[in-house]
């Protein structure tokens, strides 16, 4: 498996933030009160798993960088 | 004063307050009259389009009802605070210090994130999936216990049973105690409301002291001998130390007790009422049974479990020409959010095929609801066993009765008669 490409669907973030405490570094919360990739390799790649697995409504998205195959949520 | 004369001079003070509302903002807000019980909605909806940051005198707090302004102050947590310690200038919001420490559903970053990251990962969607098949069992346990299919209450069958038999499971408490549990839960839960009786309060404080007596003893079992449930879960965090102390274990026992009971009843109750009203969307929903997890986010849009979230400003906001002063309170009605046309065309109407921005019925930000995902798989097996078991449900009343409550909007019975499938 290649790398790992994450990002956030906008639409469906509620900010509750539980990325950000999960992987501090890589997200941020946007001035649009939503949250935002900063730096996807400042955290270990679990760690963006547990980000996304955190979330309530799936807003963080995992894809295979190479592939663009969707990894999470599926 | 007497209790003859305070009979007679306090609705005069209410009158009094409320004219001067009206007559400030062309609009008031009374949310304990039994009318706007019954219906909020037609309230609502003139407070979001005449006052939408509306001064209650009799509250005593800001109410702010678009759902824009409700979606931006939850997303705020950093000038809109959860504490009620920092609202010095509202009495309103003082009432659940009373129980003692507050849970983290009271507290603001950085112990509000330190508590919630010790329950977070028990509440994920994929660890709540797992829960499914035990929650069906459960349910059609609960529907076998239906008497005479002719008659019968399904708060009392299935919506009332049915949440607190789960989250005492996922905690680990004995069954043969739920009875006792739920006592307590629906004590605690008064607590939320902004006006209970002397002896509500009373009551209140008493369960609170008797769930930390049982909890203490679970808790003590559980040291000596661990097992594969939450309260073990958080024993192991309390016991490396600087996680949790036991005093904040207690209080986050009692919310995980309290949290889910009466609200996921009141979405099962109001959800069946709002579908038992709209024939056609009950119609619908048997002919495509693929669309009940949609079905469950418009009833909970439609008929919210509950209807009010507060906040307290830490510094001075100005919000559509009204100045929110530091340390004031805010009432977030996330019932009106969620039928403010801007975001839902035709509020009003129920349509379980809805595709739009997501109701606000569970908050926003960091105390977005912990239970959510559970609260949805609950309702789902409920609605869609409901719907196998019988062919036909009718209302046996038009106008079941409401509880007395302000934030926790519920039935307190829904008497329904089904004709068994074949
Ligand atoms: C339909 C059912 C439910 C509704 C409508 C609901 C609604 C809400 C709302 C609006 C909040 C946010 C409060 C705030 O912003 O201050 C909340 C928080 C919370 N809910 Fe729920 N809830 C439901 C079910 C549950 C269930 C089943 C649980 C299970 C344990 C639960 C546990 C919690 C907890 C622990 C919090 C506090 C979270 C925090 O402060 O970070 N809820 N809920």
């Amino acid at each position: 498996m290649g790398r790992l490409r994450v990002w956030v669907d906008k639409t469906r973030c509620l900010a509750t933030q539980g990325c950000i405490q999960t992987a501090p570094g890589a997200f941020a919360l946007g001035a649009d009160q939503r949250s935002e990739v900063v730096d996807a390799a400042a955290v270990p790649e679990e760690k963006l798993w547990e980000a996304a697995q955190i979330c309530p409504t799936g807003a963080i998205v995992l894809e295979d960088a190479e592939t663009g195959e969707r990894l999470f949520p599926t | 004063m007497t209790g003859a004369i305070r009979k007679v001079l306090a609705p005069l003070a209410v009158r009094a307050l409320l004219l001067r509302e009206w007559w400030q903002s062309g609009v008031t807000y009374y949310p304990l009259s039994p009318r706007v019980r019954r219906d909020p909605y037609p309230h609502y909806a003139r407070l979001r389009a005449r006052d939408p940051v509306h001064w209650s005198a009799l509250m005593n707090a800001w109410v702010v009802s678009r759902y824009a302004d409700v979606d931006a102050i939850l997303r705020d947590h950093r000038r809109f605070a959860n504490d009620p310690r920092k609202c010095t200038r509202s009495r309103l919001l003082r009432t659940p210090l009373e129980a003692g420490e507050p849970s983290m559903l009271f507290l603001d970053p950085p112990d509000h994130t330190r508590l919630r990251s010790l329950v977070s990962k028990a509440f994920t969607p994929q660890a709540i999936a797992a829960l499914e098949p035990r929650i069906r069992a459960i349910v059609n346990e609960l529907l076998d216990g239906i008497a005479d299919p002719a008659a019968f209450d399904l708060i009392e069958v299935l919506a009332y049973p049915l949440p607190v038999i789960v989250i005492a499971e996922l905690l680990g408490v004995p069954p043969q105690d739920r009875a006792q549990f739920k006592r307590w839960s629906d004590q605690r839960a008064r607590i939320l409301e902004p006006v209970l009786t002397a002896r509500e309060r009373q009551e209140a404080m008493q369960a609170a002291k008797e769930l930390d007596a049982y909890f203490l003893r679970i808790l003590d079992a559980r040291r000596r001998e661990p097992r594969a449930d939450l309260i073990s879960a958080l024993v192991a965090a309390e016991e490396q130390g600087d996680r949790l102390t036991q005093a904040e274990l207690l209080v986050m026992l009692r919310l995980l007790l309290v949290a889910g009971n009466e609200t996921t009843t009141n979405l099962i109750g109001n959800g069946m009422l709002a579908l038992l009203r709209h024939p056609d969307q009950l119609h619908l929903l048997r002919a495509r049974p693929e669309l009940l997890p949609s079905a469950v986010e418009e009833l909970l849009r439609y008929d919210a479990p509950v209807q009010i979230d507060a906040r307290t400003a830490v510094e001075d906001v100005d919000l559509h020409g009204r100045h929110i002063a530091k340390g004031q309170a805010v009432i977030l009605l996330l019932g009106a959010a969620n039928r403010d046309p801007e975001v839902f065309p035709h509020p009003d109407t129920l349509d379980i095929i809805r595709q739009q921005a997501s109701h606000i019925a569970f908050g926003r930000g960091i105390h977005h609801c912990l239970g959510a995902p559970l609260a949805r798989l609950e309702a789902r097996i409920a609605f869609e066993a409901l719907l196998q078991r019988f062919a036909d449900l009718r209302l046996l009343s038009e106008e079941p009765p409401w509880r007395d409550n302000v934030v926790l909007r519920g039935l307190r019975a829904l008497p329904l008669r089904a004709t068994v499938a074949r």
